[in-house]
C-alpha cells in the first residue's frame, strides 16, 4: 500500500534515529525548568518567613511599643535583612536556567525551521543537541546551591 | 583595635556586618568581590577575614588559597561567611585554609563570639 508523502506523518530513518537524543535533551531541559521553579518557590518562602518576622516590629513600631522593636526583634531583623543576599542568589540561578532554555529553544527552532526536515537539517539538530548536553553540564557544574537553609532561622557556626 | 577585612558582593551584608563589627569595637575593611578583597589585604594589614564564597571575579575559596599564599596571612584567621552550607565545599574551604564556617543567614551574636573563638585560638 502506497503512502502519500505529503500526509505521512511516519519519521523517516534519521528522523528515527534523532529522536531519541532529542527525547533525552528535552528531559534534562525539564529539569533544568523543575529546579528553576524549585528555586522560584523557595524564594518565595523565604520572602515570606522574611516578613512575617518583620511586622511584628513594624506593629509595635506603630504602636509605640519599642521594648519588642529593640530587644527580640533584633535578631530577627538581621536574619530577614539578609534575605535580599540569600533571593537574589536563587532568582540569579533560576533566571540562568531560564535564560538557557530559551537560547536552547531559540536554536532549535532555527534549525527545524517550517515543514519536514531535511537531512541536513537533522544533522545540525544532532550537533546541536551535542551542543546543548554539554552546556547543561557546565550550567550545572557553575550553578552551586545557593542556599543551605531552608528558612530564615540563624545559620550554623563550626570552627574548624 | 583588630581590623577585620570583609569580602562580599552584596552591599547589604557588608553594611549588616560593618554595623555590627564596629559596634563592637573593630575597625572595618570592606571589599566587594575576591580579587578586590586580595588587593585590600595586600595594601593593608588585616587581623581577620571575612569573606562569602560566591562572588564575581574571585570566589572565597580561590581567595583564601591566595592568602595563605602570602607569608603575613599564613596565620590570619580566615572565616568562610556563606550561603552555602554542603561538607563537600566546607572540606574545600577546610583545604584551602578556611579556619571556620558560618552559613547565612548569621546571628550576630554568634557571628562575634566565633570572631573572639578564632582570636582566641590564634593567641594560643
Amino acid at each position: 500500500m502506497s503512502t502519500n508523502p505529503q500526509t505521512d506523518l511516519t519519521p523517516g530513518p534519521a528522523t528515527a534515529e534523532a529522536l531519541p537524543a532529542l527525547h533525552e535533551l528535552a528531559s534534562r531541559l525539564a529539569t533544568q525548568i523543575d529546579s528553576a521553579q524549585r528555586e522560584i518557590g523557595e524564594t518565595r518562602a523565604i520572602l515570606k518567613d522574611a516578613i512575617d518576622r518583620l511586622i511584628p516590629a513594624f506593629t509595635a513600631m506603630r504602636s509605640g511599643d519599642t521594648r519588642v522593636v529593640i530587644n527580640p526583634s533584633r535578631r530577627e531583623a538581621f536574619s530577614a535583612l539578609q534575605f535580599q543576599d540569600i533571593s537574589d542568589q536563587l532568582l540569579a540561578h533560576a533566571q540562568a536556567r531560564l535564560n538557557f532554555l530559551l537560547h536552547e529553544m531559540e536554536a532549535v527552532i532555527s534549525t527545524l525551521g517550517g515543514g519536514h526536515p531535511e537531512p541536513e537539517a537533522l544533522a545540525k539538530l544532532a550537533q546541536l543537541v551535542a551542543s546543548a548536553n554539554e552546556n547543561l553540564a557546565d550550567l550545572d557544574a557553575n550553578l552551586l546551591k545557593p542556599v543551605g537553609n531552608s528558612h530564615l532561622a540563624a545559620g550554623d557556626v563550626e570552627l574548624f | 583595635m583588630k581590623t577585620i577585612l570583609t569580602v562580599d558582593d552584596s552591599p547589604s551584608i557588608r553594611q549588616m556586618l560593618a554595623y555590627v563589627l564596629t559596634a563592637n569595637g573593630y575597625e572595618v575593611l570592606e571589599a566587594a568581590d575576591g580579587e578586590e578583597g586580595l588587593a585590600l589585604a595586600k595594601s593593608h594589614r588585616a587581623d581577620l577575614v571575612l569573606t562569602d564564597q560566591n562572588m564575581p571575579r574571585m570566589d572565597g575559596i580561590t581567595l583564601i588559597k591566595a592568602l595563605r599564599g602570602l607569608p603575613e596571612y599564613k596565620k590570619v584567621p580566615i572565616m568562610m561567611l556563606t550561603t552555602e552550607s554542603s561538607q563537600a565545599l566546607k572540606q574545600q574551604g577546610r583545604e584551602a585554609g578556611a579556619t571556620g564556617w558560618m552559613v547565612k543567614p548569621f546571628d550576630p551574636d554568634k557571628l562575634l563570639e566565633m570572631l573572639r573563638r578564632a582570636f582566641a585560638q590564634t593567641a594560643a
